[in-house]
């Protein structure tokens, strides 16, 4: 049902990993220390982990399907109750991730670039830019990805080399915080912090080496994964436990320690620029994404009357969380938890079902 | 008038060759054919249409296999060596009576006195009331206006006069100064009447004297062996030296000839001209390049007459593949479009997108490619262009290697290339004639310049205004030292001296040559140093600008560098409303724009997003022995453009091309390079 638009292997890779990784640049960190303390590193580890297998349990359900897209596949497998249930947890993990994640953006810019303008004028740019590029298509979001994956992995980059004087790993001590016990339950609790990779699995039917799904899930959540842990690691040995507990964006906070002799100090604002483009690629997609799961759902031909809806709809949704620490609760606590369950354990029981009724499609579109 | 009738019939009994039976034919209609400027048809003839489709169709087979030879749609259909008084075969659609569009041979001779068939069956014209079509007043307009390609035309009469008559009718003839009518006999017996026609200053004088004139009138010898079918074709055969002679059967070829400076000799009762080459109008020069200059590289340039700039071209692409074909666009001024392309190479789907683009264009005057490629291009309102102009010859040669599709339009000096991609639009003719890290340099400099150019002035704003904790204290305090007399917010500053900029270089164009160079001087430097010394904007803002205005200067091509002025205005305002988080959703959004846009089907940013194989010739440049193909997104018919040894020579150094030793490379070396097609292997654009 979705458009006839082809994703290249790359465009999809760069896409997921944009996906996945941009929240990093909001409070993430800050959260990851909330659960595993002077371990904070160690949690993205297992949550990728968990993620990993959730992924390969919804890339066999597709397979049963091939041609077909996760909502597709789970309306074939679950038939159209379960499968509309399944589709409208796919959609409302989408949705709120692109609620809380324009609220979050929002804030970061506001406190790092514009203290003095009103938060609704900086969400309603967002907003607005997202949804051109929404409305240009996943094509052009996927390619806008690719050509800004320099950006967003020379950032990290960058920043990671440029925060080394300011580290002391001496703060990662003891090395499994609470105990080992705590962080798997953690870290399987909160694979939902790695959900966004069915993205690839709602466009699957867009690719154009379907085949390759599995192989290109598990390169991004490699590659995502890479980033997250060691910038998770180098955030936790600039901000030593409990320190990380009180700092909302660990990201911005750090590039403002960035410190290269006199003439190159305070250089955070150009940090927050490539942010800014990578917070965009990611709330396109997001928004996309959600548009998509509907339009596949109700067999739409089109996702493109539904983005002004969403637009609207995620600008006053947005605006509902009193402040940030709000926000990053309601993502962090209720969406990354019970989104990880929706998505991975969901697809499984459909599986499972798929299975005992022995059904699937032979049509290999 | 039976009278006539008869001696016509005597006269063209006495010139043709053709068989009895023919001639029988033709005798009932010939008083009718005094009435009508169209033959009227046979049932017989319907047999010969089918055929004539046919040949169409072999026509055009041979007119792409032989891409010098410009195959008129008019000569479609036509029988070689038509003789006087045969019956001409016709297309076959014309004679459909269920045809749709009105034919022009059903209309009668009065009716075409009055008003062309071109005009009425040109689409245009079907718009129009057919009240309108049969008054007085649309009799006065030119019988080619609005015309299209795709219509019929009127075929020629056998009558000399009633051919001149027409023919100086649609010339305007008397009225219209150029338009030169030499009538005279052809020394035959009998005498047979004859006359030229051609404008006067498009066609040369001594070729009309002394290669047309002369011999007709003085030397002429028609002693028939025999073999030919006619006296035209005697005539053609022997008495006209002129390199090339065409045969014409219709008036629009005819006047489409006499228009570009061609002659065209028309004899009493045949129905058939010979349009013979003669132009040679007054044309500038081949001179340097004026936009695309380079310090290494030729320095010819592309100039107005479409035939010179073909051959600047050919000369370099001494290929039989190298294909030109011939269109027409503009039903005014009807101006000569050449297609170019590497038959075997360039992608046909790529090819066949162009021309049909061209020959849908209904627009009666295109003079440039300026203003052909806003009929062609897919987003009108984006402003970055999407075809590449070149006034270079070689560039437009390496272009045509690589799988592109040229246009050159007569009177343009600026060829164009189809598709363009973002990465083309920065690139120069001398990176490739450079050695390869110099090249690679000069696009890491010039994606320099047009970040500067873009983004310079904006980012001044931002800093300034939103972020000054970004500029180092030093600098802050110069700046705003600087900036304490001047009574403007900044971006007023900005805006002003902008502005400046941009009507000094506008004033620069436009004023006179002499004045030009000076007015630059005086604006750059007497201006900006008033405007310091009086306190309109700070120093530091002159800087800005300077380097603003010669990163757009350093951008090489003219399109890309005017989007670049006009985005950075853009940027500006952005900037000076929301600092850089306004720069940075400006850029996303000219970042989703740019990938979704498409030249000719092109992906705009191709071969990096989407990604796709190439020889890494985008934002960078390689050694040109590692360019082994061409860019995969032209879908080329050879994507090989040298085979991975292209340094055959390293073989007798025991090494391969790529400096390795055979047996580091798996014993892969010069020795075993795989002949391939080296045809094209040119760069340079």
């Amino acid at each position: 049902m979705a458009s006839k638009e082809k994703i290249g292997t790359r465009e999809a890779i760069a896409a997921t990993v944009y996906f996945l990784s941009t929240k990093l640049l909001i409070s993430f960190p800050q959260h990851m220390a909330e659960m595993g303390q002077t371990a904070a590193w160690i949690v993205p580890v297992i949550s990728f982990a968990t993620a990993t297998l959730g992924f390969l349990v919804i890339v066999a359900l597709l397979r049963r399907y091939p041609g077909m897209s996760i909502v597709q596949a789970s309306e074939k497998a679950g038939g159209p109750i379960l499968g509309v249930i399944a589709s409208l947890g796919y959609f409302v993990f989408f949705f709120a991730t692109t609620i809380l994640l324009i609220r979050e953006f929002s804030e970061t810019v506001s406190t790092a670039l514009l203290p003095r303008t009103p938060l609704s004028v900086i969400m309603g740019v967002f907003i607005i830019a997202t949804l051109v590029a929404a409305y240009m298509g996943l094509e052009a979001i996927t390619r806008a990805a690719l050509v800004g994956m320099p950006l967003i992995i020379g950032t990290l980059v960058l920043l990671n080399l440029l925060l080394l004087p300011q580290s002391n790993f001496d703060t990662i001590f003891p090395l499994f915080g609470p105990g080992i016990g705590k962080i798997v339950y953690n870290g399987v609790v909160h694979s939902g912090i790695a959900g966004e990779i069915m993205f690839l699995c709602i466009i699957a039917g867009q690719l154009d080496e379907k085949h390759k799904v599995q192989r290109m899930g598990l390169i991004s959540l490699a590659v995502s994964a890479t980033f997250m842990i060691v910038s998770t690691l180098n955030y936790s040995a600039v901000f030593p436990y409990p320190l990380s507990l009180h700092i909302a964006y660990p990201g911005y906070e750090a590039s403002t320690l960035i410190y290269m002799g006199r003439f190159l100090q305070r250089i955070e604002v150009a940090f927050v620029f490539l942010w800014v483009i990578s917070a965009c690629i990611h709330l396109a997609l997001s928004g996309y994404t959600a548009a998509v799961i509907i339009q596949d759902m109700l067999k739409l031909p089109s996702h493109k009357p539904l983005l002004p809806a969403f637009a609207i709809l995620g600008f006053t949704f947005a605006l509902v969380p009193s402040d940030v620490p709000q926000a990053t609760y309601v993502d962090f606590m209720i969406v990354k938890t019970y989104g990880g369950f929706m998505l991975f354990a969901v697809p499984l029981i459909l599986l499972l079902i798929s299975r005992l009724r022995g059904d699937h499609n032979t049509n290999r579109g | 008038m039976g009278l006539i009738d008869m001696l016509l019939q005597k006269f063209i009994s006495l010139l043709s060759f053709d068989p009895p039976e023919d001639k029988t034919e033709t005798g009932p209609d010939a008083g009718a054919r005094q009435e009508s400027a169209v033959p009227q048809r046979k049932p017989s003839e319907s047999r010969q249409d089918t055929r004539s489709m046919r040949q169409r169709t072999k026509d055009r087979r041979k007119s792409r296999s032989r891409p010098n030879r410009v195959q008129p749609r008019q000569l479609e259909g036509i029988r070689p060596g038509l003789g006087l008084g045969v019956p001409r075969s016709l297309p076959a659609d014309l004679t459909s009576e269920t045809s749709s569009e009105i034919s022009p041979y059903v209309l009668t001779f009065e009716t075409s006195t009055k008003i062309s068939p071109d005009v009425l069956t040109s689409k245009t014209s079907s718009e129009t009331s057919p009240d309108v079509l049969t008054s007085e007043t649309s009799s006065e307009v030119s019988p080619f206006a609005g015309k299209t390609d795709g219509d019929e035309v009127k075929p020629l009469a056998e009558s000399l006069d009633e051919n001149l008559e027409l023919l100086k009718r649609i010339l305007h003839y008397g009225t219209n100064a150029d338009v030169v009518v030499r009538e005279f006999d052809i020394p035959t017996d009998p005498k047979t009447a004859a006359a030229i026609i051609f404008m006067e200053g498009l066609a040369a004088r001594d070729a009309i004297n002394f290669a047309i004139l002369q011999p007709l009138m003085l030397i002429a010898n028609l002693d028939d062996d025999g073999k030919t079918e006619s006296r035209l074709e005697l005539v053609k055969r022997r008495l006209l030296p002129g390199n090339q002679v065409t045969e014409r059967d219709n008036l629009r070829a005819i006047v489409e000839d006499v228009l570009s400076g061609t002659t065209c000799l028309l004899a009493n009762g045949s129905d058939i001209a010979l349009s013979i080459e003669t132009r040679a109008w007054e044309h500038r020069g081949i001179d340097k390049p004026s936009a695309e200059m380079v310090v290494r590289g030729p320095q010819e340039a592309f100039n107005e007459t479409l035939r010179s700039n073909l051959a600047l071209i050919r000369r370099r692409m001494r290929t039989p593949d190298l294909i030109t074909e011939m269109l027409k666009v503009g039903t005014l001024s009807r101006t000569d479009c050449a297609l170019l392309y590497i038959e075997g190479l360039t992608n046909p789907q790529l090819v066949d997108e162009v021309k049909r683009r061209i020959s849908e264009i209904k627009s009666d005057h295109i003079q440039d490619t300026g203003i052909l490629e806003q009929f062609i291009e897919e987003k009108p309102y984006v402003l970055a262009p999407q075809t590449l102009s070149t006034e270079r010859p070689d560039r437009m040669a390496a272009f045509l290697a690589e799988g592109y599709v040229g246009i050159m339009l007569d009177g343009s000096p600026f060829g164009l290339v189809l598709p363009a991609t973002f990465w083309s639009l920065l690139q120069s003719a001398e990176d490739y004639f450079l050695r390869w890290p110099f090249g690679a340099f000069l696009r890491v400099v010039r994606t320099l310049a047009l970040i500067l150019a873009i983004f310079l002035p904006a980012i001044y704003l931002a800093l300034t205004n939103f972020h000054p904790e970004m500029i180092p204290t030093d600098l802050l305090l110069a700046i705003a030292a600087s900036r304490e007399k001047v009574p403007f917010p900044t971006v007023v500053e900005v805006l002003i001296m902008e502005i400046a900029i941009e009507l000094i270089r506008e004033a620069g164009v436009r004023i006179p040559g002499v004045i030009g160079p000076t007015l630059g001087i005086v604006g750059a430097l007497i201006l900006g140093q008033a405007a310091v010394a009086a306190s309109i904007v700070s120093p530091i803002l002159v800087v800005i600008v300077a380097i603003t205005a010669l990163g757009a200067f350093a951008v090489p091509n003219f399109n890309m560098a005017f989007a670049i002025r006009l985005y950075r205005f853009v940027y500006i305002g952005l900037a000076a409303a929301l600092g850089f988080y306004g720069v940075a959703i400006g850029v996303f959004i000219q970042l989703v724009t740019y990938v979704n846009l498409k030249s000719f089907g092109v992906p705009y940013l191709s071969p990096v997003a989407p990604y796709t194989r190439s020889s890494g010739d985008a934002l960078f440049r390689y050694p040109l022995w590692k360019s082994e193909i061409r860019p995969s997104f032209l879908k080329p018919l050879q994507q090989q453009r040298q085979p991975q040894i292209s340094r055959g020579w390293v073989k007798e150094q025991g090494k391969n091309s790529r400096g390795d030793t055979p047996q580091a490379n798996g014993g892969h070396n010069g020795n075993k390079a795989k002949p391939e097609n080296l045809k094209g292997e040119g760069n340079g654009k």
